[in-house]
């Protein structure tokens, strides 16, 4: 009997030492990894948006907090009414990983409001998990709900795309990526503790560089088939656009040899197609190989990578944002200069 | 099935579950006084079906081992003049010549090659079998135990089969000696509640160490020494004081696992680390490092070969460092390890001949600690090295500072806070044992303030593990 109410006392005890360490988890997941819940954009600008005004917290990679804006992005720069330049990519122009003054869209604004600039507003709606193609196909709404006067530039990491992919983007069919608005899954995810949790169970191997490219590359698809789905895809990007300035900025992933030398990983012949595609539509073509090869050459600076993780890979670090922005920013005053 | 996997979780919750029941008093009744047998058995089984989950013909492997040193110390026992030492040469030259064919074969035979300058290099596709050095080694222990009448030869085949294949120190250790771990097989060995509450702790703290800290710091290590010469000089200083944290953690990590697991099933494992970078000079981080590898060396290798009463005690000492080098892998990169070490070990013993034993004062001390740990360092540079190639760019770097890539490794700073916690929690528990001595910190779980903590690790411990790919670096020996 006494050994039956003891059981049952350390049972108790069990119980609420197990919420009581539930707490304190979350609690220290609000340092080290909160993430936050994210929702369907009902704009269609991207899949889903952030809570707004929600904070963030990662430690897992980078190390960084902040807040995102009203509309859930990652926007730190003091708001203006109208937008000038809307930039639009993947998690790495979302930059959870970085300081907010020191992201492409943070920076980009700092270098167009300095003395003698054009004082253009950059609004950045970079999101994780939107690929290239994904952001194209996001681009009528975009325009819908933003109309940037002078701009849209949109990240791309890789240049590969299918033809079933672009068809997806024409006719409209994209699967967008899912968001748990309401009921059990929504509940959940405001425990930042079991959403690391799930994360670390889901990503395994690939923890913070699983959404980089979810969109499958084609690198091995047919010349002709791959020029044509490029030159579908622009052509109807420049449609979209509307008469505003496309911009599309592509950062190759560098690899280092066993003796420290420095490559791109970049398809020639994809990349001969794709700038030709672009000067056909009009649309300017920002190749960042060059730039990051030389950081690296010259300085042993590396764009990717952080101080918690692989050396020179993952999600863009703050000299891969700076070296982005003020490329970006020679490319938007050279616009200017010719207009 | 690495301890640090979902497999090794359920099958460990399966061991200790049926163990458990087997305490249920109708069981024992049923048993007729057999049950401890009956337990040993079961253990047994499950060890070889965790062998067996690598791969299964290692088991048949490890079962020649056992028979080998079963036979053989049977008629050690029984033998006298020649058909001793004949029954000692089997006993002993069987499983090392297992063990050449396994482990080192391809590596003399590529030395070989390379030194007669042939081009086509051919070499045979033998798998290695994973912890087959650890279970070779007590396999050893027990025959020259029982040839040198320290330890009786055991009746039991299953004894021995259990002793050899125990699973939670199968693949890594530690070296169970045969007089540390066969009494306890003659006990009514179980789980109890209080091995269990503290066993899980040793598991869990050992599991930080490992999945946490170690796995970490592996992705800059490994980073650094797959292309040394793309980094600055501060850089691969700091990634070699990483990884002399990670394979102290990784090590020290798994053999807290086994420690731990043991417990839960009522066994006792002996320690195998003991701070060993607080030590003041290389003759005492020996015997704070790989506890079990280092005394198994002494007492079987260099008292064998003579140690200081027959020979050149310093030969002696090379020569065993030499192939405890060679025991940790089949490469030179180790034996120069492990030639550093010996050079060292004569170096101290020749000076403490000269100069006597001195303590010195807490100045001196420190700068010893401190002198013997980047000496561990700079040797640890031919361990991790896959070449020489490799350990010559590395220590290039280190030694002339050349500019390159800057990586202030942020997992690196978080473990070096962790050992500096754990050594002042050793030293403040320490106090008055004249050495600091490491502990385990075990939290009472019958108070709910301790639940809450252990609560807390185990979640800190989901969510902060690494989960990429970084096995145990001491599964390769």
């Amino acid at each position: 009997m006494q050994s039956g109410k003891q059981l049952i006392k350390w049972i108790g005890k069990v119980v609420g030492a197990g919420i009581a360490a539930f707490i304190l988890l979350n609690l220290f997941c609000l340092v080290y990894a909160n993430i936050g819940v994210h929702t369907t954009n009902s704009t269609g600008a991207t899949d889903y948006t952030w809570e707004p005004n929600g904070f963030f917290s990662r430690l897992t990679e980078g190390i960084t907090y902040g807040r995102l804006d009203s509309q859930g992005f990652n926007n730190s720069y003091p708001a203006e009414d109208e937008v000038d330049i809307l930039l639009m990519g993947s998690s790495h122009m979302e930059a959870f990983q970085m300081r907010q003054h020191e992201n492409v869209g943070y920076q980009l604004n700092r270098l167009l409001h300095q003395d003698g600039s054009s004082g253009d507003y950059v609004y950045n709606i970079g999101t994780s998990g939107h690929g290239f193609t994904d952001c194209i196909s996001n681009l009528p709404y975009a325009m819908k709900q933003y109309h940037p006067r002078k701009a849209v530039v949109i990240e791309m990491t890789t240049l590969g795309t299918s033809e079933s992919q672009v068809n997806a983007v024409l006719e409209g069919t994209r699967s967008r990526i899912p968001s748990y608005d309401h009921g059990l899954i929504h509940m959940l995810q405001q425990f930042p503790y079991l959403q690391l949790v799930y994360r670390q169970l889901k990503e395994g191997g690939q923890a913070g560089v699983a959404d980089l490219n979810i969109t499958p590359t084609a690198s091995k698809a047919p010349d002709e088939a791959y020029a044509e789905a490029v030159n579908a895809l622009l052509r109807q990007a420049a449609d979209w656009a509307d008469g505003v300035e496309l911009i599309l900025f592509y950062h190759p992933a560098l690899q280092l040899d066993r003796v420290g030398n420095a490559s791109a990983d970049v398809d020639q012949k994809q990349m001969q197609v794709f700038s030709a595609a672009c000067k056909e539509y009009g649309i300017t073509f920002v190749d960042m190989t060059d730039t990051f090869m030389e950081a690296y050459e010259k300085d042993h600076i590396l764009p990717y990578g952080f101080a918690n993780t692989e050396v020179g890979g993952g999600h863009l670090n703050r000299h891969g944002h700076r070296m982005i922005a003020q490329e970006l920013a020679k490319v938007l005053s050279s616009m200017e200069g010719n207009a | 099935m690495s301890f640090a996997s979902i497999q090794f979780l359920i099958f460990f919750t399966f061991v200790l579950g049926v163990l458990w029941l087997s305490r249920a008093p109708v069981l024992e009744k049923v048993a007729k006084g057999r049950m401890p047998q009956i337990r040993q058995f079961f253990l047994l089984v499950c060890s070889y079906i965790f062998y067996g989950w690598w791969d299964a013909r290692f088991c048949l492997l490890m079962l020649a081992l056992t028979v080998s040193a079963y036979l053989s110390a049977q008629k050690l026992e029984k033998g006298s003049g020649a058909s001793r030492r004949l029954w000692l040469w089997l006993g002993v030259g069987g499983p090392l010549v297992v063990l050449a064919i396994f482990k080192y074969f391809n590596f003399f035979l590529e030395s070989v090659e390379r030194l007669l300058g042939m081009e086509d290099i051919r070499a045979l596709s033998i798998i290695l079998p994973v912890g087959i050095s650890f279970y070779t080694f007590q396999s050893l222990s027990y025959v020259l135990d029982v040839y040198r009448q320290k330890y009786a030869a055991e009746k039991s085949f299953s004894k021995v089969a259990l002793y050899i294949a125990f699973f939670p120190q199968l693949v890594a250790g530690p070296i169970v000696k045969a007089g540390d771990f066969l009494p306890q097989l003659y006990e009514d060995r179980k789980p109890t509640l209080r091995g269990l509450e503290t066993g899980l702790q040793i598991f869990l703290f050992g599991m930080i160490k490992k999945v946490v800290l170690a796995d970490h710091l592996s992705v800059f290590v490994d980073d650094v020494f797959s292309k040394p010469l793309a980094f600055s000089g501060p850089t691969v200083w700091w990634a070699v004081i990483a990884y002399s944290i990670q394979v102290y953690f990784d090590f020290s990590g798994y053999s807290d696992m086994a420690v731990g697991c043991a417990k839960c099933m009522g066994y006792d494992l002996c320690r195998n680390f003991n701070l060993p970078y607080l030590s003041k000079n290389v003759t005492e981080f020996w015997k704070r490092w790989h506890i079990s590898l280092s005394s198994w060396l002494q007492e079987y290798l260099y008292f064998s070969l003579g140690g200081n009463r027959k020979g050149n005690r310093y030969v002696n000492l090379m020569i065993t460092m030499l192939l405890g080098g060679l025991w940790h892998g089949a490469n030179w990169t180790f034996v120069a390890w492990g030639g550093l070490h010996g050079l060292a070990l004569c170096i101290h013993k020749g000076y403490r001949k000269v100069a006597g034993e001195r303590s010195g004062n807490a100045l001196t001390r420190g700068f010893s600690i401190l002198g013997t740990y980047l000496f561990v360092c700079i040797c640890l540079v031919f361990f991790r090295a896959d070449d020489f190639t490799v350990a010559g760019q590395a220590l290039g770097r280190m030694f002339w500072w050349e500019s390159g890539i800057v990586q202030p490794y942020a997992w690196t700073f978080v473990a070096v806070i962790g050992l500096l916690i754990a050594t002042i929690y050793a030293a403040v528990r320490s106090r008055g044992l004249g050495q600091i001595e490491g502990r385990y910190l075990c939290l009472d779980l019958t108070r709910f303030w301790g639940l809450v903590a252990f609560f807390t690790v185990v979640g800190l411990t989901i969510g902060l593990a690494y989960t990429g790919t970084s096995p145990f670096i001491y599964f390769q020996f």
